[in-house]
Order: C-alpha cells, then sequence, then structure tokens
C-alpha cells in the first residue's frame, strides 16, 4: 500500500513535519502513511483558548481528488462539531479542492474553533443554545475545554 | 521509431507519410522490439494529413520530425550523429518513441492506470494533445532546481523512468489476476521483455486496437541507440524552467497547462482527474467542476506551448506560421492573461474530455427513479407479513413517469409458488405471472427489457419470498396441529378466537389445513385497496397500513395489505448515513 503512495503524500508530510504552521501538528503512523495523529491548538480568544484538541486525519485512496476524512476526537462544544467528532466544514465536502493540502485543511478547522458558525449547525442542540444565549454556550463550550482539552 | 520509417519508407525528406510514427502510444516500446504501433485510425484528427501539415513548418522535416516534428519550440534539432552513449546502458527504459514537445500521449502513472482511474474519453484527449490545445502527459521530476544542468534534469527522469516501469509491471500483473484476456491484445506484448511492455495495455487499448501494426526485421541497432539518445535529449531539454505542478507537486516543463481563469499551472495529468461531481442516488445533479486554484467554475486549460525554453539557435523557429491553435500571449509577453471564457477555442474544459457525463447523469436518474418506484407489496396473514409481488416502475425518466406497474401473484401463481415452497425447490422468478392489472404480456416485455442485474435482483427477492413462504407454512402446520389437539380435547368446534393485537389465530380446520387454500385468499385480496398507482408515492403512514380483506371468510383474522419499503437494505449506497466525516478506524488500517 505504502508503496503506492503518491508523490504529493511524501511531500506533503514532509513539509508538513519539517514547517508546521503555528498551533498545528500532525504526524503520519509509521504503518499507515494515510492515517495522521493530529493536534489543534484552541485559537486565542475564543472559547477554546488553552485547549489542545486532538483528531485524526486520514487521506482516502483518491486523495488528492477526494477530500481527507477528519473527525475530532477530543470532545468538544461546538455547534459545527457533533458528539461524533464530525466537522461540518464545506472544504470537506462539496467544497474541496485538490489545490488544498493537509495544512491548509487543518489551518480552516483551527479557523472554525474561532467562528463558530450556528447557522450552518451539525449539532443542533449546541447550535440552538449558541442561538438562544451565547453567552451561557460559550461557557459551556469553554468548561467542555477546560474538562476534556487540557 | 526507426522501424517506422524504414518500413514506411519514410526518409526524411517526406515527413507526410513518415509522422503517424509520432503518435505512437505505447511509451514503453522496446526500441529493439520489432514491431510497433500506432493511435492512427482512432477517428480523432490523428491522421497523415493533419500532422504533415503541421510539421511541414520550417526545419520541421528530417528526422526530427520522427520524433515530435510538430514541435515548433525548436526541439526540433537534427543532430542525429551525436549520442550520449551513456543513456542506453542504463537499466533504464528507454524514452519512448512518439515525443510531443518532449511529453506523452497517455498519463504517465501519477494516477492508477487502471481504467476506472482514467474515465476521460482518451481519443479526445490525444486529439487535444496532438491539436496543441492541451499539454502533452509529462513525466513528473520529484525535484527540480533552476540550476539544475541537462544531466542532472535527465538523470531524474531516468529515475521516474525506472520507478514506473516497476508501477506499471505491479499494475500490469494486478492487471492479469483480474482481468485477464481482455485488454492484452496489443501487438508489442508478445515480442517484449516483461518490464518493457509493462504499461499496462488498458491505458491506451481503447483508442488505438485498431492501431497499425508495422513490423519490421533487422535494423541497425546503432541508430536505434541515437534515436534513443536524441529523444532523451529532446525529453531533458523540455525540463528547462520546470515548474511545479500545485496538485500532484512534481515538476513539470513550464509550458504545461495553466488554468484559464487564474493562469496557475496544472499538468494534464491531474487535469484529467478533475471532473464533475458524479451525482448519486441521493444527490440527483452534477456541478460543473470549479477551478481548484480560485473556485472559479466551468474549469478550463489552456495549453502555451511556447512557453517551452530552447535553445538560443533556434529561436528562429519560433511560430509564425498560421496555427488552429489559439495563443493569448502570441504577441508580446504580458506578466498576466486575463481570465478566458471557458467558451473560448483556446480552452479545454472537463466537460470536453468526458463527453459522456450528461448521460452518466441520466443513467444515475434513471436508476434512482427505478428503485424509487419499486417495493416489495406485503400482505398481512394475521401476525405474519407475506410478501407477494412488488412494485416496479418500467419509466425510466421522473417526469415522465406513468406509475409504478404492480406485480402480483395471482392466485394460480401462489400457488404454483406454494407448492413450489413446499418441494423444497428454488422457485424461478418466471413463475410469477403478471397480475390481472397489469397482464402478463406486459409483465413479460418489461422483463425483457430490463438488465440482468435487476433480474438477479429478482431472483434474490423470489428467493427471500419463497423462504419467508416456508417458514409460514410451518407455522400454520403447527397452529393448525395445535388447534385440532385443542378441538379434540374440547370437543367443540368453537368460535375462531382472535386476539385483540391479531397474535395468535386459532383457525376452523376446513381453512387451515391446506395452507394453499387458506394462502389462495391472501393472493385473492383484490388490488383496488391502495391503488397500485399510489403504493409507489404514498408516503408511508407508520408502515403497516391495516386494512381488512373483505373477500377472507375468516373474518375474524386480520389480513391486511400492507406495503413494506425494503429498499434492499444491503446496499450501501442507498444508506444516507451522512458518514462521510465519521472514520472506521479499523478501515484506515488495513491500508
Amino acid at each position: 500500500m505504502s508503496a503506492n503512495l503518491p508523490k504529493r503524500i511524501l511531500k506533503e508530510t514532509e513539509r508538513l513535519v519539517a514547517d508546521s504552521p503555528p498551533g498545528i501538528e500532525a504526524h503520519p503512523h509509521e504503518d499507515n502513511l494515510r492515517y495522521f495523529d493530529v493536534k489543534i491548538d484552541g485559537p486565542g480568544g475564543s472559547a477554546f483558548e488553552g485547549g489542545i484538541f486532538k483528531l485524526e486525519l486520514f487521506l482516502p485512496e483518491d486523495y488528492p481528488m477526494a477530500p481527507p476524512k477528519v473527525r475530532f476526537l477530543t470532545k468538544i462544544y461546538h455547534p459545527n462539531i457533533d458528539k461524533l467528532g464530525r466537522i461540518c466544514l464545506d472544504i470537506l465536502k462539496d467544497k474541496w479542492s485538490p489545490a488544498l493540502q493537509i495544512r491548509t485543511v487543518l489551518l480552516s478547522v483551527q479557523a472554525l474553533l474561532g467562528a463558530p458558525n450556528p447557522d450552518d449547525p451539525l449539532a443542533n442542540d449546541v447550535a440552538q443554545h449558541y442561538k438562544d444565549d451565547e453567552k451561557g454556550a460559550i461557557a459551556v463550550s469553554k468548561e467542555w475545554t477546560q474538562k476534556y482539552a487540557v | 521509431m526507426g522501424n517506422q520509417q524504414s518500413s514506411t519508407g519514410g526518409t526524411p525528406s517526406s515527413p507526410g507519410r513518415s509522422t503517424p510514427g509520432h503518435v505512437s502510444p505505447s511509451n514503453q516500446t522496446d526500441p529493439t522490439g520489432p514491431s510497433s504501433q500506432l493511435g492512427a485510425g482512432s477517428g480523432h484528427n490523428i491522421n497523415n494529413s493533419s500532422i504533415s501539415s503541421s510539421s511541414s513548418r520550417p526545419l520541421a522535416g528530417g528526422v526530427s520530425s520522427l520524433f515530435g516534428g510538430r514541435d515548433r519550440s525548436g526541439s526540433t534539432s537534427s543532430t542525429i550523429g551525436r549520442s550520449k552513449s551513456n543513456s542506453v546502458s542504463l537499466p533504464s527504459p528507454p524514452t519512448p518513441p512518439g515525443l510531443i514537445d518532449g511529453g506523452h500521449l497517455h498519463p504517465q502513472g501519477l494516477y492508477s492506470l487502471r481504467p476506472a482511474a482514467q474515465d476521460y474519453s482518451h481519443p479526445v484527449v490525444k486529439g487535444l494533445i496532438i491539436e496543441k490545445k492541451l499539454a502533452p502527459f509529462y513525466r513528473g521530476l520529484e525535484d527540480y532546481e533552476d540550476d539544475w544542468t541537462d544531466e542532472q534534469v535527465g538523470q531524474g527522469l531516468r529515475e521516474v523512468r525506472q520507478a514506473q516501469a516497476a508501477q506499471a509491471e505491479q499494475e500490469a500483473a494486478d492487471e492479469l489476476a483480474n482481468a485477464a484476456g481482455t485488454t492484452m491484445s496489443l501487438p508489442t506484448a508478445s515480442g517484449s521483455s516483461s518490464s518493457s511492455s509493462a504499461i499496462p495495455a488498458t491505458t491506451t487499448a481503447g483508442s488505438i486496437r485498431k492501431g497499425l501494426k508495422i513490423a519490421v526485421g533487422g535494423k541497425d541497432k546503432k541508430e536505434e541507440k541515437e534515436r534513443a539518445a536524441e529523444r532523451e535529449r529532446k525529453e531533458t531539454r523540455a525540463y528547462k524552467g520546470a515548474v511545479e505542478c500545485p496538485i500532484c507537486f512534481l515538476y513539470y516543463p513550464p509550458n504545461i497547462n495553466t488554468s484559464r481563469c487564474c493562469e496557475q499551472p496544472i499538468c494534464t495529468e491531474c487535469f484529467v482527474q478533475i471532473k464533475r461531481a458524479e451525482a448519486t442516488i441521493t444527490h440527483l445533479e452534477s456541478e460543473p467542476a470549479a477551478c481548484p486554484y480560485c473556485m472559479e467554475t466551468d474549469f478550463g486549460v489552456i495549453y502555451e506551448v511556447q512557453k517551452i525554453a530552447r535553445p538560443e539557435t533556434l529561436m528562429a523557429t519560433s511560430p509564425s506560421s498560421a496555427d488552429n491553435v489559439v495563443d493569448p500571449r502570441a504577441d508580446g509577453q504580458t506578466p498576466r492573461r486575463k481570465s478566458v471564457s471557458s467558451k473560448s477555442k483556446a480552452v479545454v474544459t472537463i466537460d470536453q474530455i468526458r463527453p459522456d457525463w450528461e448521460d452518466k447523469l441520466n443513467a444515475v436518474k434513471a436508476q434512482a427513479a427505478r428503485r424509487a418506484s419499486r417495493r416489495i407489496i406485503m400482505h398481512r396473514v394475521g401476525d405474519r407479513l407475506i410478501p407477494v409481488g412488488y412494485t416496479s416502475s418500467r419509466t425510466s425518466v421522473p417526469g415522465t413517469d406513468t406509475g409504478p406497474i404492480t406485480t402480483e401473484m395471482t392466485q394460480e401463481a401462489f400457488q404454483q409458488f406454494m407448492a413450489a415452497a413446499a418441494g423444497g425447490r428454488g422457485v424461478r422468478s418466471g413463475s410469477v405471472s403478471g397480475s390481472p392489472g397489469s397482464g402478463g404480456p406486459r409483465r413479460s416485455s418489461r422483463r425483457g427489457e430490463r438488465e440482468g442485474v435487476n433480474d438477479l435482483e429478482e431472483m434474490m427477492l423470489m428467493e427471500a419470498m419463497r423462504l419467508s413462504m416456508l417458514e409460514h407454512e410451518e407455522q400454520q402446520k403447527r397452529e393448525a396441529e395445535a388447534k385440532r389437539k385443542a378441538e379434540q380435547q374440547q370437543g367443540s368446534a368453537g368460535e375462531p378466537l382472535t386476539d385483540a393485537s391479531g397474535f395468535l389465530q386459532p383457525r376452523p380446520a376446513s381453512n387451515t389445513s391446506s395452507s394453499a387454500s387458506s394462502m389462495r385468499n391472501v393472493g385473492s385480496v383484490p388490488g383496488p385497496q391502495p391503488g397500485p398507482s399510489a403504493l409507489g408515492h404514498v408516503p408511508h403512514t407508520g408502515g403497516l397500513l391495516a386494512q381488512p380483506a373483505e373477500s377472507s371468510p375468516l373474518s375474524g383474522t386480520p389480513i391486511t395489505r400492507s406495503e413494506v419499503d425494503v429498499r434492499q437494505p444491503q446496499r450501501p449506497d442507498l444508506i444516507n448515513l451522512d458518514s462521510d466525516a465519521a472514520i472506521d478506524p479499523a478501515a484506515y488500517r488495513r491500508n
């Protein structure tokens, strides 16, 4: 399998490990170079500040023509991330472009933490909470960050 | 290549006859191999006249025309005499004949060479490359620095070639295991060594099956070496000032395609992979692909061949003669091109190389329409649901749907069915005749239209029904037995006791002694209840529509007719779980 690993994946991994964006870490598994352990720092000023969120990222067979699959492993209270850790982000679905990379995807996920969008929810209850009582919802997000991501 | 020359009698002064050699599709052809084949005749402008007309440019004649005489970039060097001796002694496969601007007519294995992964129209792409509207398929260099010498580039290309051969061999082996005999009809496969014939025939087979075969006996080996060296030089030269394709991260000659909108480079191998999102049963639309760089819709590219760096001495060959290639940069090197409309002649769009996209979309729509209107009709007998047929739409286009046809078993069919079940034989789907409503002939004509897949589905369905029947029959026998015993003990015939919930139904012996007779009642439930046309479309109200059966003599036994949506639950494409984001670690680790 890894014998057929496209050069792009190797190069991307090399560059990512050598020069990762601030607050983002991604390391491939030794036995499966398409599977990455990811850590993203909660952006400063957000309810997730101070938290370090673990994610998993997988590059499917037809990557980069198909988007990587990304999922939060750390519990998080966010209107666009459901309780299974699935992420509602357009570039991970229909807005994927093969010119995007692991790096840009993870930066987008990090940006999503800084800008929750309750109008396009994945976790309906959280989104409703954010809409009805933003302060209260942010407090819960902070609480969860302290509880699960520190 | 030398073979073509001698066999066609194409001397350097007759480029028109010899040029078909350029389009030889087999990039791994052993130079010592006795035969080659041409891509001509695939019906896409690959013909002598179109090629010779453009190759009769100044300086384009001579032997060099054999190696890509259409290359007006100046690489039409005529230095046959010089030869790099080291190039041939290397273990790597040779540079193939038929380079166009130093590139090839078919993919170089960046993506899988399996036909499924190369689903664009090969003849169209070949035609576009020959017309110079699309960059040829280049081998991507893993690395490149601007100060690299030709020697370094050459070394890089040789490494790529070696890796290609290995990969191709691997894929060819896989291919053989899977689909022996379907694609190995290419003439090169026989005469050449395993490594040189390793590019799977499938990559080109579709369009070049009919290609000419030119067999040549005894040729000058030295001449061949020189030609191989020349080809290699030519290929190497194209990479001067190489650029990185932002999608595959490999380096290509600077003249590769650029997006029409934002002028970003993209190699042809990546370009042909970009396509409309395919429609699925749950998403019956196919949006045009957007530019991967700027997301502009209707992605298209422009090939500007003259960007190729060329030796100063050959600048004179720069293209001024009439050419059908529209070239937005021909006059003056503007720093940045304006966005070019997707309708422009110079632009190649992703729909152009997949002319069948609309047919595919319609096929999916048709499939969805068929499935949507297909449900199994169940009859409820007491607590049991008995499948007795299914609805199916014979029309495929949603707009013209004339409503589903109900296929139900008639009494006779049902009896046959039960008899078959009792005998333990498999029930052939043919034993089900049309219901009175739909009519036998109609049904059989519809059967004719169906594909084998559907027949298989049908048979599986019937088998499931048969098993269900068997079980039902057994249960009825048991019940009848219990009832008889109870009656004997009580000594009275008693009224049929019907549990309010419809669970246990003791029945008069006359009705339960023969399951076939009770079945007949079921089968005779006439169609008018939920009309067949409504079955496919009415939203389910709780799943089971309990309705008393007017024709049943067992007034106490609820025989209900209901429909159960069985939409083949084992088909993953029908289960819309929106699970794309969910990651199954087990699946990943399989890799």
